[in-house]
Parts: C-alpha cells; structure tokens; sequence
C-alpha cells in the first residue's frame, strides 16, 4: 500500500471505468457500489463522461461522492443518474458521519433481483488441534479456523469464498443480519383513539412486551399496529422492533 | 392556484408562490387601478414574469365589459420567446378553470427576418436585405404589373393572405414566431403581415422596445393602439439608453458617398420618368400642392418607415413649395450633402446646438428650417412615387434625411457634435457628425401619454427615484421588493486590496501600474483553486481587458490559471462569442470548471444568463464607468445638469454601478441556486457607490464582507460553497415560509395584508 502514489490532475472518469470493470464481474442478484471521497475540484477525462455515466447506469452500478471541498455538478449529476448520494462535508467530524452514512447497504430493489440459485456453504469450526496449511495466511497453522465444505480447505474467517473450489461460505447470522438491511421491515401505522370502532375488541396490552396499552382513566393511549398481523404495539416495543430485532414478533 | 386580491380572482399556474411575488402583484393592481404609470423592482430569479403575466392576464378578465389590452415589450428575440413560453403555459392553466370565456389571442411581431417564410426572401444577409426583398415582390407597384405580366415573380404567400383580406385571421391562441411560421405555412399565408395585422385585434402582444420607442417604427406598428392599454418594459434598466439612441443619429463619409449615389440614381430615375411617364412626377407635384405630403391610399406593404420625428411633432402642413418639384428637392439634398461634407472636413471638435446649426445650413446653403422639417415626407414620397424596391440601398440618403428632419424639428435637447478622429486614434482621421438627443424623456413622452397604465421594471432599478427625473414622469407606484430566502444563497464580498495589502481599482492612473494586475490576477488565481464550475469575469472595457489578459500572460499568471480550469474569452465577434459560451458550457457541464472573460457593456452582460453551476461566482474587475472623455457623454452630462439639476458624478456612478449589478446579477436565476459576487475595487467601499447598488445585494452585503483582501475573500468562499452544499430545504418549514399555498395566502388576506411579510 506504501508503494502507490498518485499525480496529475483528478480524474472521475478514469476511476468510473477501473470500478466499472472490476464491479461487473459481480453476478446481477449481487449490489454493485462505489463510494468516492472526492476533494479535487475539477475533472480531467480522456473522453466523453456522459458516456461513462450512462454505463455505468446501465450496469445497475449505484455511486455515491463524498465532497471534501465543494459542490460539484458532475458529481451531482452521477449520483442523480445512478441514484447514489451526494454530500459535502463541513468539518472532520461531519466527515466522519457522512461516510459512516454508507456503512448499512440500502434496501434491495425488487425488480432489480432475477431469481437465482446460488450455491453456498455453511462451514463449521475445523477440528482442533489438525495441522494444516492456512489458505489465506499461506502458512501452516495449528487449529481453529474453518473447513470448506467441498475441497476441506482451511479457511480463517467468515464469510468468504474459497480460494480453491470457489465456493461461497458464510455462517446463518450474516445471513440474517444482511437481510434485514436488504428487505426492511415496514413502518407500523399509527392507531388514533378517535378510529375505534368498537372500543371493546382492542387488546388492552402490548402484543411484545405485555404491558397495558391504557392511559389511567381507561382511555386507549398511543400505540401502533403492524400493517401485516393488525396485532397492537406500544411505543417502546415499536423502536425496539425497528432498531434492534427487525423482525414483527407476530409475523 | 387561484386567490384573490380585492376584487380581482387570479390565477397562478403553479402551486406555490413566493411572498415577494404576491407584494409585488399587489402592487401592480394598485397602479393598475389607479390608471397610472409605475416603477417596480424585483431581484432576478423570484418568478418576475409569471407574477407580471398572470396578474394583469387576471385584471384583464375581471373586467370584460372594458377589454384591456396587454402590450409586454422586451429587450431581445429570446426573451420574447420565453416570454410566450410561459404564457402559452399560463392560458392553458386559464382555460382549465374558466374554459373558453378565458380565450385570448396572444402573439409576438419581429422583423420579417424572423417571420418570412419564403425561402428566397429569408435567406438574404441581415435585415435590410430582407426587407428590400420582400419589398420587391410585395410593394404595390410590382403586383400591378405582375397581375398584367405573369413573368414578374410575387410572393406567393402574401399574395394568398391579400386574397383573404379580412378573413385571414389568428384563431385565438398563444402564438410564438415559431408558431406563427408554422400557422403560415400551414395556411400558405404570410405570417409577418398577418401578425402586423393581427396586432390591432390581440389581447396580448409581445415585441420589442423599438416598435414603441423609436418614432421610425412606431409610426406604423403601433400607431393605432389603443388608450386602455397596459404597456409592461422588461428589463428596463437601461431604458433611458434606448430612449436616447431611438433618436441620435450619426454621419461619417460613407454615409455621404452613399448619399451622393443614391442622389444620383434617384435623377437617373427621374430623368428616366420624365421620358417616358411624365404624368406620374405631375401626379405628385400635383398632390404636393394640394397639401397631401403623402398619397392617402397608402398599403400597409408600401409603408416601411416613418417619420423620425414624433408624431405630436410632425407638421400637419402642406410641403413647402422649393422643394415640391422633384428636381428642385433632390437639388436641395445635394447642397445639404455638400454642406455637411465641408462641415466634416474640419480639424477640431465642434459642439453646437440644432438652432446654431440650422442657421449656418441656411446661411451657407440656403436651406431653412421648415424645408429641413419635410425632408423625410418628401424622400419617402418621392420614392414611392419612383417605386424604388431596393430600398437597402438608400439606407444613406434616408440616414441623412432622419438627421435633416430631427435637426428641423427640435431645438432643445440635442446637440450637434462634429469630430476629426477618435480620441483614442489620433492619427487615423475618421470624421464623424452625430446628433445627439440627450433627453430621454422625448422618446417615451408618447407612450406615457398615450397609454393608461404604464409599467417599468427590472432587478436592477437602484436609485428608483433617478428614473422618474431622467424620464420625466409621475408613477403613482414605486417600489422596490427583496428576495426572500431560507438561506442566505448571494454572498456578495466588497474587495479593496491584495494579499500585500496594497489597494486596487480600475481607476485611470491605476490602471497600467503592475502592481494592481498582479493583484487582480493573483486574485483570480486563488478564486481559480477554491471554487468549482464555472467563474465569470467582468472587466470594465476591451482595451482594459486586453491589457491586463496580456500582462497576465506575459507573468505567467495565465498559465497558472488554466492548469485549473480552461479560460474562456469574449470578443467583439458575436460568432467567436457563441462559440466561447457554447464551450464554457460544455467544461462546465463535463467537470472541466472554466472561467469566462467578457466585458461589462457587452452583449454577455445584457443577455446571457450564468445560472447554476456556469455562474458559482462573479468577479467585477472595477468600476465600469463609461468612457468619461467623450464628448456625448459630457454634452449629455451638461444637460442633465442644466435641465434636472443631477450632478455629473451622480449620474455616472448611477450608470456605473447599475452596469456593475445588472453583470452580477446574471448568476441568480432561481432560489435553489447560489452564488458568489465579488467587487474588486476600492472604491466599492465608499457609500456612496455601495449605496446605489440594488436592495437585493446590500442587504446581503454584510459589514463582515466589507474591505476585503484576496486571503480573506478566499477563506470566506471556501466556507459558504461548503455550506451551500448542503442539502436545501425548498418550502423553509422552520422559521419563515418562503413558498406559500393558497391556504397561506387565504390567511394572509383574511389577517393583515403584506405588512408582516417585509
């Protein structure tokens, strides 16, 4: 890393065309994403930018610029055109937020994703105490790590694909953690006391947490409903179920 | 959406609407009741137009038993294009919510250059060589003998319009020039006559300054409006200029030789009519003695000038009797010609009054002052009766009977100015004679009388109170109106020194000294590396731009400058400037970031707009003064002094920086845009110059930005671009509303009306 140095005048295009090669060899049901953290001021390409944005468009690939300096229209234009985001930092800690922003992926397009069958593997932890030669570290290496469940190389870490038979492996909570990101759960309604339409058939708790849902005086306080299982929440259980377990207790 | 003020409902084909645009409708209703004149001056880029449009579109519904006529006059071509754009979107809205009772016939005039649709009438040069040949196949003589003689090629369009005569008439619509192409070829009818026609019965019409201002076209285009009219100028800054120019003509030796050719061929004519159709010459003198200057059957294709004087001012007389026979009038122009060679011939400057001028004429070459005045009835006359197609070429005789015919007419208010070379050229002799008119008053004095309700406005009106005085007027309304911004998105910066502290300007005596360029260029040169897109560059004069690009390139600076961003120049080519804008745009669009240099009186400054990311900042280098040594200037100046009591420095800071803030101005088009003004000279600090410049950018001038040097300015840009990046809030739901709905406005109307909003 210490060997690469750069010169001459920032170039948008020239980065476009090296993503654009690398990211489509990711398979479609794949996301392709590049961020940029851009600070110069202009461009210098070699030929038709236009042309390369459109590319790119096309190859679903979604940019996003973090400006360190100003607000470029080139740049704006790309994220517009690929539906990525545009900001410019403030200050060092603005910064930092900004890029922090990209960390969770964006919620998967439906449309997008062709369905597909997809080989992977869910590895187990490798015998200890097995000597082997560690695929990655290429040295050999004495217990812990993961075997490959096709060609039983030894693997370091989770989740990666291996360097010998190609297979995917990864372990069921990546899984699940990914999926949320990527199909969102939904937004509970607002339930407003002055719908009731039978005030009688509304539970009196919290479907999560069992707690009443009345105020003192036997009116019916705020709460929330899942649009799927209609079945009630309190306002605490909504936060909780959106930031933390993503997943309807009653679906 | 549609909302009321007072008694009138209008309608507003957006949703929204800034609150600056409801004052300034108000505003406009008020004068528009009290049937008088007004001054209204609104930034640029709050919707002037659309407000301007709608309201008195509304007025003119409210109020079908007295129809009101709207005439909008514009400065150029494209803005009458926008112009109908945004009316054409308007009507439709109108038609939506009041159906057909809401129909009006709306449609811009041009010249026949931008109307002829005959393909070998079109393709002609400019103007005049248009006009000339449609006047060849259209002028009445030319039809007599093509009906006998079917050799003789017609205008084929005009000639199906002429057959349909009163039935050749616009279904009511909006129609812009391309439209009404398209209508003509469509019907296989000339579309200018059918416009000129059509202008009569419209609701709404859209043309140029000229057709009102300038008595030459006037005369015929719009002599017979009527007096419940609103007459709206856009852009009228600079109006007073345009006043000044309908009226002063100028004569160099070209003219004169022209002149003398056309003389000569005119008595080649006559000699030619005296052999073969003596009755036609007896016909006119015979009408001329009858007192009829002019044949009264006269066919609106035969008319193609009027007379330069204004109309209260035209003699109602008969021609006088030396110059009735046609021999004896050309006689008198070829002494006028020979008079006002020999004047030309003379070694130093002359300044005279028209009175002074008139009685040398009479001395020296026998001619007075009534037979002065009849000039241009008797050329045209006489013309007509020679039926002269190719009036292109008598552009100098009818240039030399413009000036006999003003210089008889008026004795106030114009000057006679007669000079061997130009003061920046002494040894190139170069004699020009120009009549001056330093009153701008007499060329709008028509409209003002004539019209009911007169409306001038711009972004640029500051002082307001100046304009009544130079244009000799009362408006009963006179505002002048604020942006109103969620975000501060102007910063304009007052400049005063270099990073080593010394001061610059654009002063005379300043303006060689070395050290002054390099801090103008290190300038730039900072500006160059801290702001993105596009940069655009005023400098007060060619000559100065030149200079100081030179001694730019000479340092190296230049260099420097383009290793960030390519450099764009404007030039005195309108093709080269197109060019250079059509390329600015394109680095600017492409990431490349590019810096145009152009000049504060040029076309740049007057038409094009640099919005969005091909205007990030604005440097004015200076302040463009106009050219202070010369000699109508300072004739004009004397007069302003003697007849309005305005000070001579006055004035010409007012022109200055009303220049100055109409380039700055050109980088604001909408709310959601932002940009950077810079004022890179020291005289900017002082407040009598910061305080002529518009409310708009004063009151976002703050102290802070005030006396700036280059490291200070760069350091205040770098952090308003990074706060400008931000993501913007367009309705500014915290604090002020900026965009309101109909429900807003219901609640303003209802509460109290305005006062709270500024």
């Amino acid at each position: 890393m210490g060997k690469l140095e750069c010169s001459g005048d920032a170039s948008l295009q020239n980065g476009l065309d090296l993503v654009h090669d690398l990211l489509n060899q990711i398979p479609t049901y794949g996301h392709r994403e590049v961020l940029m953290l851009y600070s110069a001021l202009s461009t210098c390409n070699p030929g038709d930018i236009m042309e390369t944005i459109q590319k790119c468009k096309k190859s679903k690939i979604r940019c996003s610029i973090t400006g360190l300096s100003a607000e470029l229209y080139i740049c704006k234009y790309l994220c517009l055109e690929t539906g990525g985001l545009y900001s410019v930092a403030l200050n060092e800690p603005h910064l930092k937020e900004l890029v922090m922003e990209h960390a969770p992926p964006p919620p998967a397009i439906a449309e997008l994703a062709i369905a597909n069958l997809i080989k992977m593997g869910f590895p187990q932890r490798a015998a200890e105490g097995v000597i082997s030669i560690c695929s990655c570290h290429k040295e050999v290496k004495v217990g812990g790590g993961y075997m490959c469940l096709r060609c039983k190389a030894r693997l370091f870490e989770l989740p990666t694909e291996c360097r010998l038979c190609g297979l995917i492996l990864v372990s069921s909570p990546h899984l699940a953690r990914s999926y949320h990101h990527l199909f969102p759960i939904t937004p509970f309604d607002d339930v407003s006391p002055l719908v009731v339409k039978n005030p009688f058939k509304l539970p009196k708790n919290c479907f999560g947490c069992q707690q009443s849902l009345l105020n003192p005086g036997n009116m019916l306080g705020t709460c929330v409903a899942c649009p799927k299982c209609k079945l009630h929440f309190c306002l605490d259980c909504d936060i909780y179920i959106h930031e933390s377990l993503h997943n309807c207790p009653g679906c | 959406m549609k909302f009321q003020i007072e008694d009138v409902t209008v309608y507003f084909p957006y949703d929204n609407i800034y609150p600056e645009q409801y004052s300034y409708m108000v505003e406009l209703k008020r004068a528009l009741d009290a049937k008088g004149h007004c001054l209204l001056e609104m930034p640029t880029g709050t919707g002037k137009t659309i407000a301007l449009l709608s309201l008195i579109t509304s007025y003119a519904l409210s109020k079908p038993s007295n129809p009101i006529k709207f005439i909008y006059c514009t400065r150029t071509v494209h803005e009458m294009e926008k112009t109908l754009a945004e009316l054409k979107l308007l009507h439709n809205y109108q038609l939506q919510h009041l159906g057909p009772a809401a129909k009006i016939l709306a449609l811009g005039l041009s010249s026949r250059k931008n109307l002829c649709i005959n393909p070998t009438v079109v393709s002609a040069e400019n103007r005049d060589s248009v006009d000339a040949a449609c006047r060849k196949l259209t002028a009445s003589w030319v039809r007599q003998l093509a009906a006998e003689n079917p050799r003789i090629p017609t205008c084929s369009f005009f000639e199906n319009y002429d057959k349909f005569a009163s039935e050749a008439i616009l279904p009511p619509g909006v129609y812009t020039l391309q439209d009404l192409r398209a209508y003509g070829k469509e019907k296989g009818w000339c579309p200018y006559f059918l416009a000129r026609h059509m202008v009569q019965l419209a609701n709404v019409v859209v043309y140029s300054y000229q057709y009102l201002l300038d008595p030459k076209v006037a005369g015929i285009i719009s002599k017979e409006m009527q007096r419940e009219s609103v007459v709206v100028f856009d852009e009228a800054h600079n109006i007073d200029n345009v006043c000044i120019e309908a009226l002063s003509v100028s004569v160099r030796m070209q003219t004169l030789e022209g002149a003398t050719r056309n003389i000569n061929r005119m008595a080649q004519e006559i000699d030619r009519f005296k052999a073969t159709d003596a009755g036609r010459l007896r016909a006119e003198y015979n009408r001329l003695v009858e007192g009829l200057a002019v044949r009264g059957d006269l066919r609106n294709t035969d008319a193609w000038l009027a007379n330069p004087a204004l109309p209260d001012d035209i003699l109602k007389e008969a021609v006088p009797g030396n110059i009735r026979r046609a021999e004896h009038f050309l006689s008198v122009l070829r002494r006028l010609v020979q008079y006002v060679k020999g004047r030309l011939q003379t070694e130093n400057v002359e300044k005279e009054g028209p009175v002074t001028f008139v009685a040398s004429v009479n001395a020296q070459a026998g001619i007075d002052q009534k037979m002065l005045r009849f000039c241009y009835d008797r050329l045209h006359s006489l013309m007509l009766t020679l039926e002269i197609t190719d009036t292109d070429e008598f552009l100098h005789i009818q240039t030399i009977c413009d000036f006999a015919t003003l210089v008889g007419t008026y004795t106030r208010g114009f000057s006679i100015i007669i000079e061997p070379f130009d003061e920046r050229m002494p040894h190139i002799p170069d004699p020009v004679l120009q009549l001056c008119c330093h009153d701008a008053s007499l060329a709008i004095k028509p409209v003002f009388e004539r019209f009911q309700s007169v409306v001038i406005t711009s972004g640029t009106l500051s002082p307001i109170d100046l304009y009544p005085r130079l244009l000799n007027f009362n408006p009963v309304v006179s505002r002048s109106f604020t942006m109103s911004l969620t975000r501060d998105c102007i910063c304009p910066m007052v400049l005063t020194r270099g990073s080593d502290q010394l001061p610059v300007s654009t002063k005379y005596d300043l303006r060689s000294d070395p050290g002054v360029e390099k801090n103008y260029g290190k300038l730039l040169l900072e500006m160059v590396s801290v702001v993105p897109d596009g940069i655009v560059c005023f400098f007060v004069s060619y000559s100065y731009m030149d200079g100081i690009v030179n001694s730019w390139h000479e340092t190296g600076l230049l260099k420097e400058i383009m290793q960030h961003k390519l450099v764009f120049i404007e030039t005195q080519d309108v093709v080269e400037t197109t060019l250079a804008l059509d390329n600015y745009r394109k680095a600017c669009d492409c990431g490349r970031g590019a810096v145009f240099f152009s000049v504060a009186r040029g076309k740049v400054a007057e038409g094009i707009d640099f919005d969005r990311h091909y205007g990030r900042l604005v440097i004015m280098f200076g302040i463009p003064f106009q050219y202070t040594l010369s000699r109508i200037l300072l004739a004009r100046l004397e007069y302003l002094r003697d007849t309005f009591q305005i000070k001579e420095g006055d004035f010409l800071t007012f022109d200055a920086l009303r220049q100055a803030a109409q380039c700055v101005g050109r980088v604001i088009r909408s709310k959601a845009d932002y940009g950077m003004m810079i004022f890179a000279d020291k005289r900017y600090s002082r407040h009598d110059k910061r305080s002529k410049l518009p409310g708009w950018i004063l009151s976002h001038l703050r102290d802070a930005h005030l006396n700036l040097s280059t490291d200070m300015a760069v350091h205040i840009a770098r952090e308003f671009l990074r706060k400008m990046a931000q993501p913007y809030d367009k309705t500014g739901a915290m604090g002020k509303k900026t965009l309101l709905s109909e429900a807003d406005l219901e609640k303003m109307a209802n509460g109290n009306l305005g006062e709270t909003m500024f």
